[in-house]
């Protein structure tokens, strides 16, 4: 063990920081070098020298009272007045220390910035960007409004839809009216296909369902292996 | 040299303390502040080397203590959580720009040219005043040599030396890594070694 090597473990060994194993090495190295052993003694006397005769404060007489009458002025400040936001805010910057603070707040800003960017009209999808002009989108032209809707507004009303919704709104009224019973529909049993009454699942053999019964089982869907695989395998 | 072991954060009993005081137990809180005072005012006046300013700063890691009561959590010593917070108050202390660091001398160890007379020392036979002004002349030196070591070195001496903090902790108050901590420590007391190197000879070491 050279000597050099150890320096730096001399004062955790003193310090009693160091594992068994190694405690156990320099142990052995320090019962062979007298150089070694005499670094350790000095280090324990400067340890020695520091903790005796470093100097050390007490603290002020009114110290205690200070804080005491501190903390009964912050109590009546903390809980009562500090809304949730505001004191997990008041958390927030004070777990952090001074060269933290303004990367955070830079942080906060610049997020600030970017939400600010896309939701104005200046965001990337809109507004014009300088130095790098994209050719200008075309837009369907707006249909022109017919001069009759331009004259008499509430004629939308008579718009079909809009006369539908209009009723939901009447809908009681509607109801109550007694409309002449139409004659039942009745189907032969002669119409209906042959190969529907006996295999009720026959629609589903129509492309359009087929599509629909697929997309209720996409996942099965894709996961099943291409029929090319399938028979690779086979 | 013993080894220095390591206990569980739930079997230290300041833990438990704050534990009872986070369910309410105003009792537990005034225990904690009265035993760590001290501690915390000495490693902020040994950060700062300033007496009031360490004051101001033990009091406000002490009404933090109070205001994340609920935030705690146990998962190291209590004490290594609160030197955590006094760590990061000093720091924002220095870091505010209007703190100078100025080092309050208890004793007129130096000349007025700055130099230290207490390389005159040690006497081999010295009366009880002069143990006493020995003392103080190399407390003063101590100081002195503190506070021109880099601030990290510093913290990691007086937390491990002063405090009795582990490595470990010394290393999770500060944010780095144990191997880390043995090397700030090692430099800052061979720095100290350094400066006291009258006082080793004297004592033939």
């Amino acid at each position: 063990m050279i000597c050099e090597d150890i320096q730096e473990e001399l004062v955790a060994y003193c310090d009693g920081e160091l594992p068994e194993e190694d405690r156990a090495q320099i142990a052995a190295h320090l019962s062979n070098c007298s150089a070694c052993s005499r670094d350790v003694a000095q280090y324990t006397c400067v340890s020695t020298l520091l903790t005796q005769q470093i100097e050390r404060i007490t603290p002020s007489p009114d110290f205690a009272a200070t804080f005491w009458q501190r903390l009964e002025e912050e109590k009546h400040i903390l809980p009562a007045q500090e809304s949730r936001l505001s004191r997990w805010w008041r958390e927030w910057r004070e777990s952090l220390t001074g060269w933290q603070v303004m990367p955070a707040l830079a942080g906060m800003a610049s997020i600030l910035v970017f939400f600010g960017y896309i939701v104005s009209d200046h965001g990337p999808t809109g507004g014009p960007q300088p130095g790098n002009n994209p050719p200008p989108v075309k837009r369907p032209p707006t249909p022109e409004v017919p001069a009759l809707v331009r004259e008499k507004a509430g004629l939308f009303v008579n718009y079909r839809v809009i006369a539908d919704l209009e009723k939901f709104s009447r809908f009681d009224e509607i109801a109550a009216v007694q409309l002449p019973e139409e004659p039942p529909t009745s189907i032969a049993e002669n119409d209906i296909p042959r190969d529907l009454l006996e295999k009720p699942g026959f629609f589903a053999n129509y492309p359009m369902l087929q599509k629909m019964e697929e997309l209720k089982n996409l996942e099965t869907v894709l996961d099943a292996p291409p029929d090319g695989n399938d028979k690779s395998h086979g | 040299m013993e080894q220095k072991e390591q206990i569980a954060p739930h079997d230290d009993p300041d833990v438990q303390l704050m534990l009872r005081f986070q369910q309410g137990n105003q009792e537990a809180f005034r225990q904690l502040f009265q035993k760590y005072t001290p501690s915390v005012a000495n490693f902020a006046f040994h950060f700062l080397g300033n007496r009031a300013r360490a004051e101001e700063i033990t009091q406000e890691v002490f009404l933090q203590v109070y205001r994340w009561q609920q935030r705690y959590e146990p998962k190291a010593k209590f004490s290594t959580w609160l030197f955590k917070i006094a760590h990061n108050h000093c720091l924002n202390e220095v870091r505010k720009g209007e703190y100078r660091a100025t080092v309050e001398s208890i004793s007129p160890q130096e000349d007025s040219d700055g130099e230290e007379r207490g390389r005159e020392l040690p006497d081999t036979h010295p009366s009880k005043g002069e143990d006493v002004l020995a003392a103080k002349q190399t407390s003063a030196r101590i100081t002195k040599i503190l506070r021109r070591l880099p601030e990290t070195q510093r913290t990691a001496l007086t937390l491990s030396r002063l405090e009795g903090l582990s490595y470990q902790e010394v290393a999770e108050v500060l944010g780095v890594t144990e191997k880390a901590v043995k090397s700030l420590v090692f430099r800052a007391t061979q720095s100290l070694k350094d400066g006291l190197k009258d006082i080793m000879d004297s004592y033939d070491l």
